[in-house]
């Protein structure tokens, strides 16, 4: 189930919200338990099964790793058996297709093999119940005795399928000790409205916005650039919307997530991008592979290697194709520059010049994101369309097209930075404030509703009985 | 938010909204259809554990997402949008706020001045293949054949389009038709007097409906009998009846639900009226009527599927026969056509015995098999949306068995 449809709000939702707020406070985290399994195997019932195998792993390793305090080489021994397990699934359920493919390219393997669906959220999940067992392990937590809570924790409906990714640290004491308050909620609400928002009324529009210029096939220069701008408003107003969203529902039962996203586009190199940027993600990463494999501690030459290990697989794992990898290795590579050179230049320069430089790579990275997936040659010849014109500014179509869009995308540009967070720190304490606040609320659901309802809207003109 | 008041203000509307649309869903009755969209609305689904099990149940409440670019019409939907609480009030206002942030095309429908909603100009254009289809049935047909194509609304009622919209494919159509039609043909073309008509006011098109009114069919019904070499009956010879409250497809598609309704005008010739037989064979069975007016349509019903233009020969069917004893002459006219075409029928039913309507989307056999050896001449009737984006006029050339 996705959050920005009506059968989550209206139909999930209210049934999670009454139930959880129906029992006593002892029974909370079974009813969290029961009705995130339900979400994750709403459509797809067969991975709750699968889901299961991990939340075991994790359990008995934790269980296993404390069990055996005395012995620090039993307890790796475990941690090893673990990690091997959670990612062996992940491999096969996510990446096995993209290896075989790669295989039978050699001329001697010839491996016929039907890839598994990917089942929605592994990538996600996987990590959360990792980080569980490596914290277990770092002895920076103690192990969960109650499989209910871990199973819980992992499930965990609201970051269940985008993130963020919380780690088990962050969020063991408040699987027992949360204070469900009006302020969360209220907070929670509206969270989740701006992240509906953002999903609804912004991305899945600039979505629409990319199709019609034509995607990567757009012609004329201007709309291949048209195309850019919305697909990196498309990928920023989607994710970071679903953070809200994630936050906003897990206020509303008591839960404070991590920020995900600090304004990225704001950056002014892409140093700071990565660190404004899917921030549980970098985190994990940082936490849980760059500084055990010695971080910035060891020399310059092992610190490359280790930034290559970490954003190859940073790449990956945002999908199991080779334009992920490239992806993470163009960010291994602009980092790199960028803390040995780079990154002194900038300083001196003003800073409207760090600007430019970060939106433009970050955007060229997107194309090679959203491009380069099935085929390299078009990304390719997307990506030489940027800057060269042979089929001249626009299209008709495309120029009406950009048009139309013209003023939403200014607004996604503007809710790109924090203006409307100034504005309302500002305006917070005026006399108007909560009216203007309820006003945007039941806009803002009324807006989204309609587009929701739109969407399912199919006229069928030439009908026939 | 510092306020309690605010706090309890913001939690107070998310739950009437959210709860008091979903206790909306389960009390407000079902229906069957939906009149707007002219499609039967998703049943009940089975509400079981193994439904749920199987992954079923979850395709049956939501049904398929949206398709962006809209071309999976009449695609049925899930029970719950289907069913959802003030389904077409929503999807006006979802039209109205993309119209307002400046997407002049939402839904693919211009919402233009005057109250016209006009369909945007189709994405593809076929009309080469259509018109080297039309050559190829041509050369085998010996008889005399006119082609006539209805003018896009939105080319001639360009100066009510919003500023930014993508002109229409209508000079393209008619300089190929110049340039590549056989000489077989004779061609009609409308365009100046249908801006002529539109300069000095009068309502060619509906404004809520892609067809063209009776008043606007009846001139380029005058212009086609000059090319066919009959009289056409006189204006004075026609008793209109007007019918109100007409919404049709492009209401029905745009969601544009502030705009005014049609009024729908028969325009016909009572002289005639005990003289016609009309035989409709819509695939299945073949039925004889007394009219070419159906005149059950104009009522507008709530819970049916709703189409006052069907009022026209039933609306959409493989093959129409209409036979006129008081006919001007015994001559057979067959005409290959789309939906713009039921309008004029009645019309030409004046001056032809026995007027043939054939919709080759439906329609799979032979065309010049009909009404072969009677006196016979052929008629090709489109509308430029339908003669740009059909891909069936292969069989006037191909046809089955």
């Amino acid at each position: 189930m996705v959050f920005s449809s009506l059968t989550f709000w209206f139909f999930y939702l209210p049934i999670v919200l009454l139930t959880y707020y129906a029992v006593p406070k002892k029974a909370r985290n079974i009813v969290l338990f029961l009705v995130s399994f339900a979400f994750y195997g709403w459509g797809e019932p067969v991975y709750i099964l699968l889901m299961i195998v991990t939340i075991a792993i994790n359990y008995i390793a934790g269980l296993l790793i404390a069990k055996n305090k005395h012995s620090r080489s039993k307890q790796r021994l475990w941690l090893i058996l673990s990690v091997i397990l959670n990612l062996g699934i992940l491999v096969f359920f996510k990446y096995s297709g993209m290896i075989i493919d790669t295989l039978n390219l050699l001329p001697f393997v010839n491996i016929t093999f039907v890839a598994p669906a990917l089942p929605i959220g592994i990538s996600f999940y996987t990590f959360q119940a990792m980080s569980y067992t490596i914290d277990v392990y770092r002895e920076d937590t103690p192990e969960q005795r109650n499989p209910l809570l871990l199973s819980t924790y992992v499930s965990l409906f609201p970051q269940l399928i985008a993130g963020p990714i919380v780690r088990y640290r962050d969020v063991a004491d408040q699987l027992t000790n949360r204070k469900e308050t009006i302020e969360k909620f209220a907070k929670g609400v509206v969270l989740f409205l701006v992240g509906l928002s953002k999903k609804i009324l912004l991305a899945n529009q600039f979505a629409a916005m990319a199709q019609s210029l034509g995607n990567a096939g757009a012609e004329g220069i201007l709309s291949r650039w048209g195309v850019l701008v919305a697909v990196s408003l498309q990928i920023y107003f989607d994710f970071s919307g679903y953070s809200d969203m994630a936050r906003g529902l897990g206020k509303m039962i008591g839960f404070e997530f991590m920020e995900n996203f600090n304004y990225p586009y704001i950056s002014k190199s892409i140093t700071d991008f990565w660190r404004r940027w899917h921030i549980s993600l970098s985190t994990w990463f940082r936490d849980y592979l760059y500084i055990p494999l010695g971080g910035n501690r060891r020399s310059a030459g092992r610190q490359v290697l280790n930034l290559l290990v970490v954003w190859a697989l940073t790449g990956l794992w945002h999908g199991a194709s080779y334009n992920f990898l490239l992806w993470g290795l163009y960010f291994f590579l602009l980092l790199v520059i960028e803390k040995f050179v780079l990154l002194k230049v900038l300083k001196k320069a003003p800073s409207f010049v760090g600007h430019i430089y970060a939106l433009f790579f970050i955007m060229m990275g997107w194309a090679i994101f959203t491009f380069g997936e099935n085929d390299i040659s078009q990304l390719w010849s997307f990506m030489r369309g940027l800057f060269t014109a042979p089929d001249g500014l626009f299209t008709e179509v495309g120029a009406s097209t950009l048009l139309s869009y013209l003023p939403l995308v200014v607004i996604g540009c503007v809710f790109s930075t924090p203006v409307l967070r100034i504005f309302h720190r500002k305006f917070q304490d005026k006399k108007l404030y909560p009216v203007v606040l309820c006003a945007c609320c039941v806009l803002a659901m009324v807006l989204c509703t309609a587009s929701l309802v739109n969407d399912s809207y199919n006229p069928f003109i030439y009908f026939r009985f | 938010m510092n306020s309690k008041k605010t706090q309890i203000a913001i939690i107070a509307i998310f739950l009437i909204f959210t709860f008091g649309l979903t206790a909306a869903f389960f009390i407000l009755p079902k229906k069957a259809v939906s009149s707007d969209e002219r499609r039967p609305l998703a049943a009940t689904p089975e509400i079981s554990l193994e439904s749920f099990l199987s992954g079923d149940l979850s395709g049956e409440l939501e049904g398929s997402s949206g398709d962006l670019s809209g071309e999976l019409e009449g695609s049925s939907g899930g029970y719950i949008p289907d069913h959802f609480p003030f389904r077409s009030f929503f999807v006006g206002v979802n039209s109205y706020f993309n119209y307002m942030l400046g997407n002049t095309a939402s839904n693919n429908y211009y919402n233009s001045r005057d109250g016209y909603i006009i369909t945007k100009p189709p994405k593809k254009n076929n009309s080469e293949q259509n018109i080297a289809q039309l050559n190829d049935f041509a050369a085998s047909a010996d008889e005399k054949i006119t082609l006539t194509l209805v003018p896009s609304a939105g080319y001639i009622l360009s100066d009510l389009l919003p500023l930014n919209h993508v002109s229409y494919p209508d000079e393209e159509v008619f300089a190929s038709i110049e340039n590549n039609l056989s000489e077989d043909f004779s061609f009609v073309d409308l365009r100046d007097s249908f801006a002529d008509a539109h300069k000095a006011g009068t309502q060619i098109y509906y404004k809520t409906d892609h067809h063209w009114t009776s008043e606007g069919t009846y001139l380029a019904y005058t212009r086609l009998c000059e090319s066919l070499g009959v009289a056409p009956v006189a204006k004075d010879k026609l008793s209109v009846s007007s019918y109100e409250g007409f919404y049709g497809t492009t209401y029905s598609s745009s969601g544009y639900f502030l705009v005014k309704p049609d009024v729908l005008e028969l325009w016909e010739n009572k002289a005639v009226e005990d003289s016609i037989k009309v035989t409709i064979d819509d695939g299945k069975e073949i039925k004889t009527y007394g009219s070419m007016y159906f005149r059950d349509h104009l009522e507008v019903k709530s819970d049916a599927i709703n189409d006052m233009y069907a009022v026209f020969l039933n609306g959409n069917s493989p093959l129409v026969t209409i036979e006129n004893s008081k006919a001007t002459s015994d001559k057979t006219l067959v005409v290959i056509k789309d939906s713009f075409a039921h309008c004029m029928a009645p019309y030409l039913a004046n001056n032809y015995g026995k007027v043939i309507l054939v919709d080759l989307r439906y329609y799979q056999r032979s065309v010049l098999d009909l009404a072969k050896g009677e006196d016979r001449e052929f008629l090709v009737l489109y509308g430029m949306e339908n003669f740009c984006t059909d891909t069936n006029l292969f069989r006037l050339n191909f046809p089955l068995g």
